[in-house]
């Protein structure tokens, strides 16, 4: 039986909006918002979810869609995916894994990673059908699920990766340490970041936008 | 469909709160709405994109590295520890240290003995 993201009773919130939207935000000038709630979980939480998950308890994917997902869509936004369609690849790329947990066929569950070659393979899948030139492939294909393959990676040469970590490495410690909380993939807040490195959160944001200012000049090799 | 007549475009750091999931529920639907109509904010959004992407890989990368280094530390002084137990070792052994006699004659160290005791006797 095919599923559905209702079927499931997935939280809508967890697909719709960016992992840490917040219902009350104010209008322009007051758009970033501290988020309503804890947004990172650690690494035994994660775990323990993961667990759960792959035993087929539904609001363990709910808590690690709601966690992932957006790390999903962006990924397909970097693809040059339209930002809906981004959303609905990566609403049936979770789909597709809860399928191949409920037919056995999942055996472990390594997130993101995992979400994100499902969801890119179902774009490439979309963007061939479009082009007529391939028959769609089958889309439970076991071997698409093979975590080890990692796509992200191929978005951006290792050159540039190691040019962007040297440009990390020049920046103060502590500014190295709230990127390194911002992005460790916990997906901690920037408010949540704020608390664990001990500074406002005004100081986060300006750290993180002036880090994203260098690093950014590195990968596109502006200068170094 | 290149531009949006009448419609605002996101900002550049409006842009990157996106993509940072910073960006607050309804302006991120206002965003998504533009942006899906909008090829140049498409490429823009698209942008921001990768760079997010790469910074995931920059911080797992330095993560390592910086775990790396500190299973190095560990070691290091893991294995400076062991080597200044051997050399202490030695150095006793070869009774250039402080005789059994004059432990004896400086005593105890004080109230280590009635400590040991009360947890000996249990009160």
């Amino acid at each position: 039986m095919e599923l559905s993201w209702d079927d499931l009773g997935l939280g809508r919130a967890a697909a719709d909006a960016p992992r840490r939207a917040d219902p009350h935000g104010a209008g322009r000038g007051a758009r970033i918002t501290a988020p309503p709630r804890a947004g990172g979980i650690g690494p035994v939480e994660e775990r323990r979810l993961t667990e759960r998950a792959l035993l087929g308890d539904l609001a363990a994917w709910n808590a690690l869609i709601e966690r992932h997902n957006h790390r999903v869509v962006v990924t397909l936004l970097a693809r040059g995916v339209r930002v809906d369609r981004a959303k609905d690849i990566a609403q049936d790329a979770w789909i597709r894994l809860i399928e191949q947990q409920r037919a056995g066929r999942l055996t472990s569950l390594v997130l993101p990673g995992l979400a994100i070659a499902q969801a890119w393979f179902l774009a490439g899948d979309m963007a061939r059908r479009e082009r007529g030139r391939l028959e769609p492939l089958d889309s439970a294909a076991p071997e698409i699920l093979d975590p080890s393959g990692d796509i992200e990676e191929r978005l951006v040469a290792t050159e540039r990766l190691a040019r962007a970590e040297r440009a990390l490495a020049r920046c103060s410690p502590s500014a190295q340490k709230v990127f390194r909380l911002a992005y460790s993939g916990d997906g901690l807040s920037h408010a949540d970041v704020a608390v664990q490195a001990g500074l406002s959160l005004q100081r986060v944001r300006q750290i993180l936008c002036e880090v994203r200012k260098r690093l950014r000049s590195a990968l596109e090799d502006r200068h170094e | 469909m290149s531009e949006v007549r009448g419609a605002a475009h996101p900002l550049a750091w409006e842009l990157v709160a996106y993509v940072q999931g910073e960006l607050a529920g309804g302006d991120a639907e206002a965003l998504e709405t533009h942006v899906a109509a909008c090829d140049a904010c498409g490429a823009s959004l698209a942008r921001e994109a990768r760079v997010e992407v790469a910074f995931h890989h920059v911080a797992a990368r330095a993560s390592a590295s910086a775990r790396r280094s500190s299973a190095r530390s560990a070691r290091f002084a893991a294995g400076g520890a062991i080597a200044a137990a051997a050399l202490l070792f030695v150095w006793l052994a070869r009774g250039a240290g402080p005789s059994a006699d004059a432990m004896s004659d400086a005593g105890p160290l004080p109230g280590a003995a009635g400590d040991a005791a009360s947890l000996v006797d249990g009160g």
